[in-house]
C-alpha cells in the first residue's frame, strides 16, 4: 500500500508543529557549587555626635507668632509674586493687568490694598496687635528661605504701615489676619525702573508673648497662601470706569524661629528636631572590608533605635552621606551649617516600632570605589514633621540598642 | 493510515513527558556525535552506512556510493528528567542542513551547516529561608544557558581503487552562547548575563575500505580521524549583576544599579576537540548489516576564563555501540520492504574535569525510514532512550526524537548514452 506524498507532508507538518512548540520548563538541583550568593556584614558605629544650628523653617506648611514651650517666633517675611493669580485682560490681549509694573499706567488707579494670612483656626481670641512692614530700602533679596534665621534676619525694614484685623466669617473655616495697605506704600512695587524689587514684608506681633498664632505658608497651596490683593479702577473709555482687583500670591514665606535652651536628652542621646535646629552624626569604618567584586548591595542600612517609647511616632528622618570628613568632637553650635552633603545620595525614612532603617545603598556602592574606609552620615529630621517633636535615638555607648551600619549583598 | 495515527500519539506522549541535559551547563556541553535521523536511529556516531546500504550520511568516504545527490534536513527534540527530582523540560531544535552531491559514481562532495553543540539547560533550585538578623529572605536560583557552536562543513569523496574510498572534511567553527544567572531574594530577582563568542576549525579523515567480500557476506572497515586545527576562541561579554526592581528582565534605568559593566575577556584556546573512530560493519547481502564502532575523544582545552553555569567541562570520551539494519529498497513490491528499520545499542563513558568525575551514558535507540518517489526520498525517524549516571553527580535519563528528511534528485551522474 503505497503511502501518498500528501500524507508523509501532512505529517511532516504535524510533527514540526509538535517539536516546535515544545514549552521549557526548567529542572530543579540542588544548590551545589553554583554561582550566587548572599551574605551580609555589620559595621558598627566608631563616633556619634548631636550638633546645633540655628533653625529654619523653610517648607513648613505654617507661619508661626508668638511662643510656644519657649520656641520663640517673633517675625515672619512673606515675599509676594509680581504676578497675579488671575489677569485682567479688558481689550482681550492688548493691554493686560498682571505684573506689578503694569499697575503704572494712566488708564489704572489703585485704590487699596491688602494683605491677608490665614490662620489655620476658624476663631481667633487675642490681645495681640499684629503689624505690618515692608523694606522700600532693601535690596532685591530681604531673606533666603534656606539660609535667614533669627541670627541674621534683615532688619532694614519700614515703620510700620499696618495694623492688622481679624475676620472671623462664619462661611469660611479659616479666620483671616487682614492688614490694609495705603498705595502710597505701592509705589516702589510698581516702579519700572525697579525691576527687581523685593516684593516683601514683614509680619510680626505685639503683647503676642502670651499667645500662639498660625498660619497657613505658600507650601499649604494657593487657596489658603499669604495673598496682597489690589483693587483698582480701570479707565475703559470716557464713559466706563471698572472697579476690579487682582490677587497676587506669596512666593516665598518664612517664620523666623528662637530656639529654646536644651534639655539635657538633646545632647545625652542622638538628637533630631526642626525648632531646635538639632541634627546628628555618624561615622562607620569599613577597614580593610571590600564589596566582592561584581556583587551588587540589597541593603546599607543604618539602624537606629529611638530612645522614645510611642511606638506611634512615625517621623520621617532624612538622611545624607558626608563628602567631607569634618567631625566634631563634641556637641557643638554652628550659626551655618559646615557640612557638604551629598545630597543625591540621600534616604528617607519613617520611624516604625521606634526603629529607624536609612538604606543607604544608592551611596554605599560609591564607598568601594575610593580608598576611603571612615564614612559620615548625617541625618536630620523632614520638614513634613511636627517641627517641636525632638526624636533622641541611642548612642553607640548603649550596649543594646546602639547605631549600626549593616549591608546585605549579592555575590555574582 | 494506522501507522501514521500511531506516530502521532507517540509524538504527543513523548514530548510532553520529560525534559533537557544538565551536562550542557558543564563547559562546552555535550558534543554531537551524528548529525541524521538515520545515524540516530541506529545509535551510530555516523561512520557505518545507515541512510542506505554502503551510505552514512555522516561519512564522507561513502558518499561515492549515492544515486542520487541529496538535500537533508533533520529536526531533533530532546526530553530529559534529572533522578530524585520530581521535575522535567523539554527542547528541541533544527539539527541542520546537508546538500551532497555525488558525482559520475565515483566522487561526492557536500556542503552542510550544523549545529555540533548546544547549551540549552534551564534549571532551578528549590526555595529555601533564612534569616540576615531581624530579615527573614526567601530566595532560590534560576539558572538558563542556549546557543552553542555550529559548524559550516565543506567535505568530499575520492576513491583509492574500487574499494577503498577516503574521505575529507573541514569544520569552520562559529557561534554564540549565552548563559543568563538569577537569584530572587524574597521576590527581587539579581541577574546577571554572560555571551561568549566563538570561532575555530577542525578537519576530518575518513576511511572506508571492503576487507572481505563473498557471495553471503561483505565486511567493511571504516575510520575517522578528526583533529583541530584552530582551538575554538573567542570573547566572552560579562554584564555586571544588577538587581532587577521592575523585573523587566533586563537592565533599565529602575534598576539598581542603573549603569553597569561589561568586562570583555578575550577566550583563547577554550575547545580542541580530536578523536579517533573505528568502525566494522558487516553485509549479509540480504540488505540485513550489523555493525561495531568504536571512538574516542578528547578536549585538549582548558580556559578557566570561560564561564558555564557549572565550574567543570567534559574533558574526553569514549564511545562502543553495536546495532544492526535492515534497508528498504525503493523498487521492493510490498509498502514494509520500501521501509529501513534500525535498532543499535551504545555506550558513552564521559570524564569530566573537576573531580575525576564520570559519566556513563547507556542508550538504546531505534529508527525507521520510509523511501518515497523515485529519486530516492527519505523520511527517517529516529527514537533514543538511555540515561547518564555519575556517582554522587546528577543522574539523567533522557529520551531523544529526531525526524530526517532527504529530497534527491538526479545531478552530475552519468547519463547513458543515447542508443
Amino acid at each position: 500500500m503505497p503511502i501518498s506524498t500528501f500524507r508523509v507532508i501532512n505529517l511532516i507538518l504535524f510533527l514540526l508543529l509538535i517539536l516546535s512548540s515544545c514549552e521549557q520548563k526548567p529542572l530543579r538541583v540542588e544548590d551545589e557549587n553554583l554561582s550566587l550568593s548572599s551574605d551580609t556584614i555589620t559595621f558598627n558605629i566608631v563616633d556619634d555626635i548631636t550638633y546645633q544650628i540655628p533653625p529654619n523653617m523653610s517648607g513648613s506648611k505654617h507661619l508661626y507668632i508668638g511662643k510656644r514651650d519657649n520656641y520663640e517666633f517673633d517675625i515672619n517675611y512673606i515675599r509676594i509674586n509680581k504676578f497675579s493669580v488671575n489677569r485682567y485682560d479688558p481689550f482681550n490681549g492688548d493691554t493686560i493687568v498682571s505684573e506689578f509694573h503694569d499697575y503704572s499706567t494712566s488708564s489704572l488707579a489703585v485704590d487699596s490694598l491688602k494683605l491677608s494670612l490665614n490662620f489655620i483656626n476658624d476663631s481667633i481670641d487675642t490681645d495681640a496687635q499684629f503689624y505690618l512692614r515692608y523694606f522700600p530700602d532693601a535690596p532685591d533679596s530681604v531673606f533666603s528661605r534656606s539660609r535667614t534665621n533669627y541670627l541674621n534676619n534683615n532688619t532694614n525694614y519700614s515703620d510700620i504701615i499696618s495694623y492688622g484685623t481679624i475676620l472671623e466669617d462664619t462661611s469660611s473655616s479659616y479666620a483671616t489676619l487682614s492688614f490694609s495697605i495705603d498705595p502710597s506704600h505701592f509705589s516702589e512695587f510698581i516702579d519700572t525702573s525697579l525691576v527687581d524689587f523685593n516684593n516683601s514684608f514683614l509680619i510680626g506681633a505685639n503683647n503676642a508673648e502670651q499667645g500662639f498664632y498660625e498660619f497657613f505658608s505658600m507650601n499649604s497651596g494657593e487657596n489658603t497662601s499669604p495673598s496682597l490683593s489690589i483693587f483698582f479702577k480701570y479707565i475703559l473709555n470716557d464713559s466706563t470706569v471698572i472697579d476690579t482687583f487682582n490677587v497676587h500670591n506669596a512666593t516665598e514665606d518664612l517664620a523666623i524661629l528662637k530656639p529654646p535652651s536644651l534639655a539635657e536628652n538633646d545632647t545625652s542621646y542622638l538628637s533630631v528636631s526642626l525648632a531646635k535646629g538639632l541634627k546628628s552624626l555618624f561615622a562607620i569604618d569599613t577597614k580593610e572590608w571590600q564589596l566582592p567584586k561584581g556583587s551588587v548591595i540589597r541593603k546599607a542600612e543604618l539602624l537606629l533605635s529611638s530612645v522614645d517609647n510611642d511606638s506611634s511616632n512615625s517621623s520621617i528622618i532624612n538622611s545624607y552621606p558626608l563628602k567631607g570628613d569634618l567631625f566634631p568632637n563634641k556637641f557643638s553650635f554652628f550659626e551655618n551649617d559646615p557640612f557638604d552633603l551629598d545630597i543625591p545620595n540621600g534616604y528617607s525614612s519613617a520611624l516604625n516600632n521606634n526603629k529607624l532603617k536609612l538604606n543607604h545603598r544608592l551611596g554605599s556602592t560609591n564607598f568601594f570605589k575610593t580608598n576611603k574606609s571612615l564614612h559620615i552620615f548625617n541625618i536630620q529630621p523632614n520638614i513634613t514633621n511636627d517641627p517641636f517633636t525632638t526624636i533622641n535615638f541611642y548612642n553607640s555607648n548603649h550596649i543594646e540598642f546602639f547605631p549600626k551600619f549593616r549591608i546585605i549583598y549579592v555575590i555574582p | 493510515m494506522l501507522s501514521l495515527r500511531i506516530i502521532k500519539l507517540l509524538l504527543i506522549l513523548i514530548t510532553v513527558s520529560y525534559s533537557q541535559s544538565i551536562y550542557n551547563s558543564h563547559g562546552m556541553g555535550i558534543m554531537k556525535s551524528s548529525f541524521h535521523s538515520s545515524s540516530d536511529g541506529l545509535g551510530s556516531i555516523g561512520l557505518v552506512p545507515s541512510f542506505t546500504s554502503k551510505v552514512s550520511l555522516d561519512n564522507p568516504s561513502t558518499w561515492r556510493h549515492l544515486n542520487f545527490s541529496y538535500i537533508n534536513s533533520s529536526y531533533i527534540s530532546q526530553a530529559f528528567e534529572l533522578k530524585n527530582s520530581q521535575s522535567n523540560s523539554i527542547s528541541s531544535q533544527f539539527n541542520g542542513i546537508q546538500f551532497l552531491i555525488p558525482i559520475r559514481g565515483k566522487y561526492a562532495i557536500g556542503l552542510s551547516v550544523k549545529p555540533i553543540n548546544s547549551h540549552n539547560t534551564f534549571f532551578k533550585t528549590d526555595t529555601v529561608s533564612y534569616q540576615y538578623f531581624d530579615d527573614n529572605i526567601e530566595s532560590f536560583k534560576e539558572f538558563k544557558s542556549g546557543g552553542g557552536i555550529m559548524a559550516s562543513n565543506f567535505a568530499i569523496s575520492l576513491p583509492i581503487n574500487t574499494k577503498m574510498n577516503i574521505g575529507f572534511a573541514y569544520d569552520n567553527f562559529f557561534g554564540s552562547s549565552r548563559n543568563e544567572k538569577s537569584i530572587s531574594l524574597n521576590g527581587i530577582y539579581y541577574r546577571s548575563l554572560n555571551i561568549n563568542t566563538f570561532k575555530g576549525s577542525k578537519y576530518n579523515l575518513y576511511f572506508a575500505g571492503e576487507l572481505f567480500k563473498s557471495n553471503n557476506l561483505i565486511i567493511s572497515v571504516y575510520s575517522g580521524i578528526g583533529k583541530t586545527l584552530k582551538p575554538i576562541s573567542g570573547n566572552s561579554f560579562n554584564f555586571q549583576l544588577y538587581e532587577d526592581s521592575d523585573r523587566n528582565f533586563i537592565l533599565s534605568s529602575n534598576d539598581f544599579p542603573s549603569d553597569t559593566n561589561v568586562d570583555t575577556v578575550a577566550l583563547d584556546k577554550i575547545y580542541a576537540p580530536n578523536d579517533f573512530s573505528l568502525a566494522l560493519n558487516m553485509d549479509f547481502n540480504n540488505s540485513l548489516n550489523s555493525y561495531f564502532e568504536f571512538q574516542l575523544w578528547n578536549d585538549n582545552a582548558q580556559n578557566l576564563n570561560f564561564i558555564s553555569l557549572y565550574n567543570d567541562q567534559i574533558i574526553s570520551k569514549n564511545h562502543i555501540g553495536i546495532g544492526v539494519i535492515k534497508f528498504g529498497t525503493l523498487e521492493a513490491k510490498d509498502w514494509q520492504d520500501k521501509i529501513t528499520m534500525r535498532f543499535g545499542m551504545y555506550r558513552k563513558n564521559y570524564k569530566l574535569s573537576m573531580g575525576n568525575k564520570e559519566v556513563i551514558e547507556n542508550g538504546l535507540s531505534l529508527g525507521f525510514g520510509i523511501k518515497f518517489s523515485t529519486t530516492g526520498n527519505q523520511l527517517d525517524f529516529s527514537y533514543k532512550n538511555g540515561s547518564r549516571s555519575s556517582i554522587n553527580y546528577f543522574n539523567e535519563s533522557f529520551n531523544e526524537m529526531s525526524l530526517g528528511i532527504s529530497i534527491g534528485d538526479v545531478w552530475f551522474l552519468r547519463r547513458r548514452a543515447k542508443q
